[in-house]
C-alpha cells in the first residue's frame, strides 16, 4: 500500500510541477459555461421585430387603416413596417425580401376599399421570407387576424357601407363634399351598430395572462397588477438569466472535463512507455498489477481533486445545502465511472496517439448524447435514444440536478 | 438529508456510474497487464 501511494505521490508531484495543462482544463468549463451564459443570458430578453414591407396598390381608405393600425405605438413594439414606393415594387418580392432583409411582404391589391365597402370577396397577399424561419409565421398569423377584422367590420357595418358607398355615387354638394346632414346620417348608424353589438364583444370573457416563472405569483396570493388589478408583475430590474444559464450549462460541462483529466492522466501510461520511464520503474520491486493500480489510483486521485475545484465553484455560484453523505457517493461514483473510461480506452489504443483520438471521440460522443453540452430535450429522438448508453448522460443528469 | 440533496433520485445514477466504472477497470486490467508482461509497453 506505501508503495502505490508512493506512486501516487510521484504522479500528483508531477502534475504540480507541470500545472499549466491542468489547470487550463479545468478553466475549460468555466470559460465554456460563462461564454454561453453570457451570450445567450445577458441582459433583458429582447424581442424580434417583424419587418414588414407594406404593399398598398389600393391607396384607398382601408389601406391607410391598415398602415395607421401598424404605426400604433403598442403594434411598434413588434413590427417595423415600411411602405414601399412604386420605384421600390418593380425590384420584385424575392429582391425586396433580400434587400430590406425583411419579414413578410402584405399586398393590399387595388381595390380593396371598393370591395370591402361592397362587401365583396377581396384578398390580401403575403409573400413571407423563406430566410427567417418563426417571424414570417407571426407576419401570417397577423395578417390573417387583419383579414378576420375586414371581413367582419364589412359584414357587421353594411348598412353604413352601403350609405357611404351611395353617398360616394351622389353628386357632390355645392361646396365640393358630402353634406353635414349625411355625415351625422352615417355616423349614427355606425354608432348604433357598434352599440348593438357592444353586449356581445365587450368586454372579453376569457382574457389572456402571461407570466413567466420570475415573476409569477402564487395562485389565489391575491398579487396586484401595477394598476391595482390582478395580473402580470413587471420583472424586477436587473434581473438576469446568466447565472441559472452558466448553472445548466456548467455540470455537464465540468463531468465531460473529468473524463479528459482521467483520460490525460492513463495516458501517462503510454507517455511513460514512450520515455522509457516505465521500463525504470518495472525494473525495481514492482510487478505489473501494481503499476497499473497505482496509475488508476493517481487518476482517480487527480479527477478527485478536479471534482472539489469545481464543486468550489458551482457552490459559490448557487450556495445550498447538500448532505455530505450524498457528494461524496456522487463523487466517489463519479471518479470511478471517468478512471474505468480512460483505462478502457487507453488499454484498448494501440499507441499513446491513437488513444488521444479514440479518446476524444469517445468522450464527444458520450458528451452530445449524454446531454452535457445541448439540453437534452434538443436533441433528436434518434439519439436520445442512444443517451441511456452514454456514461456521460448518467453523470450529468446526476450532478445536474443538485 | 436525503431529501435535502434528492439522493433517492440519483441514486440510480450513482450505482450505474460506480457499476460501469469498476466493470471498465476490471476489463482493461487484463489488457494492460498483458501489455505490460508482454514487454509491448517497455
Amino acid at each position: 500500500m506505501r508503495l502505490l501511494l508512493a506512486m501516487v505521490e510521484k504522479d500528483l508531484l508531477r502534475r504540480l510541477r507541470s500545472p499549466l495543462p491542468t489547470i487550463l482544463l479545468l478553466l475549460f468549463p468555466l470559460i465554456f459555461s460563462g461564454l454561453i451564459a453570457l451570450t445567450f443570458g445577458g441582459g433583458e430578453a429582447k424581442v424580434p421585430k417583424v419587418h414588414l414591407l407594406l404593399d398598398d396598390r389600393d391607396g384607398g381608405l382601408v389601406g391607410r387603416l391598415v398602415g395607421a393600425a401598424f404605426s400604433r405605438e403598442e403594434a411598434q413594439t413588434y413590427f417595423e413596417v415600411k411602405t414601399l414606393t412604386a420605384e421600390e415594387r418593380k425590384a420584385g418580392d424575392a429582391a425586396l425580401l433580400e434587400r430590406e432583409e425583411a419579414t413578410a411582404v402584405l399586398r393590399l391589391p387595388a381595390g380593396l376599399t371598393d370591395d370591402v365597402l361592397a362587401g365583396r370577396p377581396a384578398h390580401l397577399e403575403l409573400v413571407k421570407s423563406p430566410a427567417q424561419s418563426i417571424l414570417p409565421d407571426v407576419a401570417e398569423q397577423v395578417t390573417s387576424v387583419l383579414a378576420e377584422v375586414l371581413s367582419s367590420s364589412s359584414r357587421l357595418l353594411r348598412g353604413p357601407l352601403d350609405q357611404m358607398r351611395n353617398t360616394q355615387a351622389m353628386p357632390a354638394t355645392a361646396g365640393g363634399g358630402v353634406s353635414d346632414p349625411r355625415v351625422a346620417e352615417i355616423a349614427v348608424q355606425v354608432n348604433g351598430v357598434v352599440t348593438r353589438a357592444r353586449p356581445y364583444l365587450l368586454p372579453p370573457v376569457v382574457t389572456l395572462d402571461t407570466l413567466d416563472t420570475a415573476t409569477r405569483s402564487e395562485p389565489g396570493s391575491g398579487a396586484k397588477g401595477p394598476q391595482g388589478q390582478k395580473g402580470p408583475q413587471p420583472k424586477p430590474a436587473g434581473s438576469s438569466s446568466t447565472p441559472s444559464l452558466f448553472l445548466l450549462f456548467l455540470p455537464g460541462i465540468a463531468v465531460y472535463t473529468l473524463f479528459n483529466l482521467a483520460d490525460q492522466m492513463m495516458r501517462d501510461l503510454l507517455i511513460e512507455a514512450r520515455l522509457k520511464t516505465l521500463r525504470r520503474q518495472l525494473a525495481g520491486p514492482l510487478t505489473a498489477g501494481r503499476v497499473l493500480a497505482g496509475k488508476a489510483l493517481s487518476t482517480a486521485a487527480v479527477a478527485t481533486l478536479a471534482l472539489l475545484a469545481l464543486t468550489a465553484v458551482g457552490a459559490a455560484v448557487a450556495p445550498r445545502g447538500v448532505s455530505l453523505a450524498g457528494y461524496l457517493l456522487l463523487s466517489f461514483a463519479l471518479v470511478a465511472a471517468a478512471t474505468g473510461y480512460a483505462s478502457a480506452v487507453f488499454g484498448v489504443a494501440r499507441n499513446e496517439r491513437q488513444g488521444a483520438t479514440l479518446a476524444n471521440l469517445v468522450s464527444l460522443l458520450m458528451a452530445f448524447t449524454g446531454g452535457s453540452f445541448i439540453p437534452l430535450n434538443s436533441l433528436p429522438a434518434a439519439l436520445r435514444a442512444l443517451s441511456p448508453f452514454s456514461l456521460l448522460y448518467w453523470a450529468t443528469q446526476a450532478t445536474r440536478s443538485w | 438529508m436525503t431529501e435535502q440533496l434528492g439522493l433517492r433520485a440519483v441514486l440510480p445514477n450513482i450505482a450505474i456510474l460506480a457499476g460501469a466504472g469498476f466493470l471498465l477497470l476490471a476489463l482493461s486490467a487484463p489488457l494492460w497487464q498483458r501489455r505490460l508482461l508482454k514487454g509491448e509497453l517497455t
